[in-house]
């Protein structure tokens, strides 16, 4: 018996990773992942709707917690193999609600009613024989199977499940459900179409839309990061002074509330960005970020994240020369190109000057009266580019996390991390410096720069990155 | 909601406004519900409408459906009473302004240089003031000056006056007003260009009935009383220069209205100076200069101000529906109502997990100094290597061994029966990394009721190494053991971890 719709019960032993999986594949991390046995209690279905429209469904089970008992007592009820899923039907019905075999009836049922089977083991761990009476249930159920080999901590014994599962199943794959990138998680429901024929048109068109909708992602995150870094350009703090009032009692708590303000905002954006990925649990989960919790305003790290000195120069240095190239121009050539020369040492001297300067205060006259001690907005070329560099950057992490995984997000010890400012093409780098330039004079470029962002985050998002 | 009701309408303020509101409220909302929510609506919308953006201002009457007057509404109601206030104040100035320049009691005639002063040098000198605020917004940064003359120029504009009246205006209506205030002070990036066309239309409704006011108050006074006309200035201007200033000023309409442009006698017979004895000019003679001054108010005072009103009005719409269109969260509504609602996640809570670990702690105790060794479901150590363990680790002595659970020649009860038969108690030895299921705490609770109580049972988490050898467990395997046997209550239950042996 086949479900109507492509339905999936993901079973097995305890602790082996069903819902690890479950979590990875319906990009869903609130599916409850613990130690202990038994966690899950009850069969949760994870529909993967469209518009309303099912395409599959994906159901958690609890584990198997008295399979031998269990087919003992369908074995002495055996009379032939054609009666199997008879006498598996017969002893959910005599065993529901009995308290004996609940967890039993509650994986068996999704199977009576005609889901397929993905038989859940780990691959780094040994085979044992405690679980060839699951398999020999689920085998007496008929029901379409593939088996996935979950290497929860590494491959030692893959090769010695595949060799035991291929006695019970004619589809074994290995799935690592912590590390899957998106497109094997993709490539894994694909590989679903092989159970049933009827099944296959559905999970290819699912996963065409899971695919398209991973680009409207890109495009979503884009949207939000250049939103974040339009606001966080024109950021200004201000306060009212009376007349008789000392401005500069007031500049260091001024500028300290501007930067907890911007804080706060790349805080917001960053679990914007988390949100739109399906991460909705990794704030409580994560504590040791640490890369991303070097504070945004320390200029130690903003080589890091930004624009290095020589790119700083470079870029100072090439608005210089356009200036004084115009200057060169409107005299005819007559100053023998000293417009753009003096106009390029001058911008790169201004660039390397300015590249940790913040911010500054003004004091500026109320039509009505008083004063207004403003700071803000931020001054620094580099600015923009560091705060791009972060959002990038935990980016690629959120993009390539596992639901499944709930490990605190952290660099990888002794990663040489390349600057990402390097790999932008001259023509994207231009761009970005005009959009930064425009957003700067008060011009609304949100759009520009999310539309420039997209390549960034794809490439940001690729296996590997 | 019903689609095939809404009626598409033109982008204004009011409709800015409640989108904004809208999507502020939204904002609030969680953003599972709020994707669910516009696609459905924007599955209804796309067969109907096409266009992005009436798609949005479809979605928005949409939502508003049934509710009294929205924001937006009393916001562009409080838009057209301050309008109305700047038209009747052009009026009352227009009227005022055209009856001071037209003033005769008789002595001396109506200067005609002071009515071209004041109707058309003055107001071609405005609309160049126009035409600068009305310059791109991007010529402010390159153009030097240009953003500190623009906001000089915006300081003296009529259209300025429109936020002072606000006083005039009903609680309601002034609450909405403000909220649009507040709305573009936020965004300004967003709104400069709608407020800058704002404000030009209020400054040219101004500057409308000013003329429209001025027209008519100047053609009664031709109509109703009589009015004598002379030119006089200090400067020195004769009656040729004057006429070739008069002579371009009537080219526009000097084919059609061949009255109204003045001869060079005309002039030369109207010239009077205020100081000169007798009648300077002769009324009936100089009341040809009528045609041509009305022409010229017409012409160069309301003409031009009807056209840039018209303008103004035509910017101020494209400059509202670009900030329709772009205002913080239309990109994600769009998303919202265009793209396919794809969710993956469960439809449902999880149910919680009865699983607690307060059962009751094993109590501490000596451990048997014999044992009868069973090798669980399969644990992978040979029976010699039993003995050493035990007796290395332990410190007790191996009585016997049995194999039980899963690929056991012993069946549960069976094994049971053989444990229950001897003095020594039973040592389990189980694979840490398989977790204790409830097959195996069936078979502890039933060895439990087979033994009776004070007879010690222990299980032993045993973890393979590096290279494959079994040991004691440690870590969370070991306490995962500990902590599931802990919950079956059993004082004489005894988890060996290393943690312990150590």
């Amino acid at each position: 018996m086949i479900a109507a719709v492509p339905t999936f019960a993901v079973v097995g032993h305890p602790n082996k990773g069903k819902s690890s999986i479950v979590s990875t594949l319906a990009h869903d991390d609130s599916v409850r992942i613990a130690p202990d046995p038994g966690t899950t209690v009850a069969c949760r279905a994870y529909p993967m709707r469209v518009d309303d429209e099912v395409q599959y469904v994906l159901v958690d089970t609890p584990g198997f917690q008295r399979a031998r008992r269990a087919l003992a007592w369908m074995q002495e009820r055996e009379t032939h193999a054609g009666a199997h899923r008879d006498v598996v039907a017969a002893f959910v019905a005599e065993h529901r609600g009995t308290g004996g075999f609940e967890d039993e009836c509650e994986l068996l049922t999704p199977l009576l009613e005609g889901a397929g089977i993905l038989y859940v083991v780990d691959g780094s761990t040994p085979y044992g024989p405690e679980f060839e009476a699951e398999m020999e249930i689920l085998r007496w159920t008929g029901q379409p199977s593939m088996a996935l080999i979950n290497p929860i901590e590494d491959e030692s014994h893959v090769e010695e499940w595949r060799a035991a599962l291929g006695q019970y199943f004619k589809i074994v794959r290995v799935f690592d459900a912590h590390e899957a990138p998106f497109e094997s998680r993709l490539e894994l429901l694909r590989g679903f179409g092989q159970l049933a024929e009827t099944w296959r048109g559905p999970l290819e068109e699912a996963v065409a839309v899971l695919a398209e909708e991973r680009l409207r992602v890109h495009r979503r995150v884009a949207r939000a990061v250049a939103t974040m870094i339009g606001e966080m350009l024109v950021h200004t703090a201000t306060r009212k002074l009376s007349y008789d009032a000392d401005a500069a009692l007031y500049e260091a708590s001024l500028e300290q509330s501007w930067k907890d303000e911007l804080r706060d905002r790349e805080r917001a954006g960053r679990r914007e960005v988390e949100r739109l990925y399906g991460h909705r649990h990794i704030e409580r989960e994560e504590t040791a970020f640490e890369w991303l919790e070097q504070d945004l305003f320390s200029t130690d790290h903003w080589f890091f994240w930004g624009l290095n000195r020589r790119q700083l120069v470079a870029s100072g240095a090439a608005g210089g020369a356009v200036l004084g190239g115009a200057i060169d121009v409107s005299v005819g050539g007559a100053s023998l190109l000293l417009g753009s020369l003096v106009g390029a040492a001058l911008g790169g001297a201004g660039a390397w000057w300015s590249s940790t300067r913040l911010t500054r205060m003004i004091v500026l006259k109320l039509p009505m009266g008083g004063r207004l001690l403003r700071c803000g907005p931020v001054q620094s070329t580099n600015f923009p580019y560091v705060v791009l560099g972060r959002a990038l950057y935990h980016h690629a992490r959120v993009a390539g996390r596992a639901h499944a995984n709930r490990e605190a997000l952290a660099l990888a010890e002794g990663e040489d991390r390349e600057n990402w400012v390097e790999r932008l093409e001259p023509a994207r780098r231009r761009e970005l410096d005009r959009i930064f330039r425009d957003t700067r004079d008060g011009e609304e470029r949100t759009a520009d720069l999310a539309e420039c962002l997209v390549p960034l985050l794809v490439e940001g998002d690729a296996p590997g990155s | 909601m019903n689609v095939g009701r809404i009626p598409l309408r033109q982008i204004d303020l009011g409709r800015v406004v409640d989108l904004a509101s809208q999507l502020e409220a939204d904002a609030t909302l969680d953003a599972d519900a709020l994707r669910r929510r516009d696609r459905t609506l924007g599955r209804a919308l796309s067969a109907r409408v096409d266009d992005a953006t009436d798609r949005v201002s479809a979605w928005l009457d949409g939502l508003r459906e049934g509710s009294g007057p929205s924001a937006g509404e009393r916001a562009l109601r409080a838009q057209r009473v301050l309008r109305t206030l700047l038209a009747l104040a052009g009026l009352g100035i227009g009227v005022g302004t055209a009856l001071a320049v037209f003033a005769y009691d008789g002595s001396h005639p109506v200067n005609v240089v002071q009515v071209l002063a004041v109707f058309v040098a003055l107001q071609l000198a405005t609309l160049v003031a126009t035409a600068v605020i009305a310059l791109p917004e991007a010529w402010r940064r390159r153009v030097p000056g240009l953003a500190a003359l623009q906001d000089v120029l915006r300081l003296v504009s009529p259209g300025r006056a429109a936020p002072a009246l606000r006083r005039a205006l009903g609680a309601e209506q002034r609450e909405a007003f403000d909220r649009a205030a507040g709305l573009a002070q936020r965004h300004q990036r967003l709104y400069g260009d709608a407020q800058k066309w704002a404000l030009l239309v209020g400054s040219q409704l101004f500057a409308v009935s000013f003329h429209v006011a001025a027209l008519v108050t100047a053609m009664a006074l031709v109509g109703f009383s009589d009015l004598a006309f002379g030119w006089s200035t200090t400067l020195e201007v004769d009656g040729a220069r004057l006429h070739g200033v008069s002579n371009a000023l009537s080219s526009v309409w000097a084919r059609a209205i061949p009255d109204a442009v003045p001869t060079r006698e005309l002039i030369e017979q109207t010239r009077y100076f205020r100081g000169a004895a007798g009648t300077p000019v002769d009324p009936q003679q100089s009341a040809a200069w009528w045609r041509f001054l009305l022409a010229c108010m017409a012409c160069y005072g309301l003409a031009p101000r009807v056209l840039v009103l018209a303008f103004a009005n035509w910017r101020q719409r494209v400059a509202l529906a670009r900030v329709f269109a772009s205002l913080p969260g239309v990109a994600e509504l769009r998303d919202r109502l265009d793209s396919r609602w794809v969710a993956t996640v469960a439809a449902e809570e999880e149910r919680e997990s009865p699983l607690s670990s307060a059962g009751a702690r094993a109590a501490r105790q000596t451990r048997p100094a014999r044992v009868t060794a069973v090798r669980w479901s399969g644990v992978p150590i040979e029976e010699d290597a039993v003995s050493v363990l035990v007796r290395d680790t332990l410190g007790a002595e191996v009585d016997g061994q049995l194999a039980g659970g899963a690929g056991a020649s012993l069946d549960d009860s069976q094994l049971i029966e053989a444990l229950a038969a001897v003095d020594a108690a039973p040592l389990f030895l189980v694979k840490a990394w398989e977790p204790p299921i409830l097959e195996v705490l069936d078979l502890l609770t039933e060895l439990r009721a087979a033994c009776g109580e004070g007879r010690p049972i222990l299980v032993w988490p045993l973890s393979l190494d590096e290279e494959d050898r079994l040991v004691p467990a440690r870590g969370a395997d070991a306490k995962t053991w500990a902590r599931r046997l802990d919950a079956v209550g059993d004082p004489w239950l005894d988890v060996v971890i290393r943690t312990e042996l150590a």
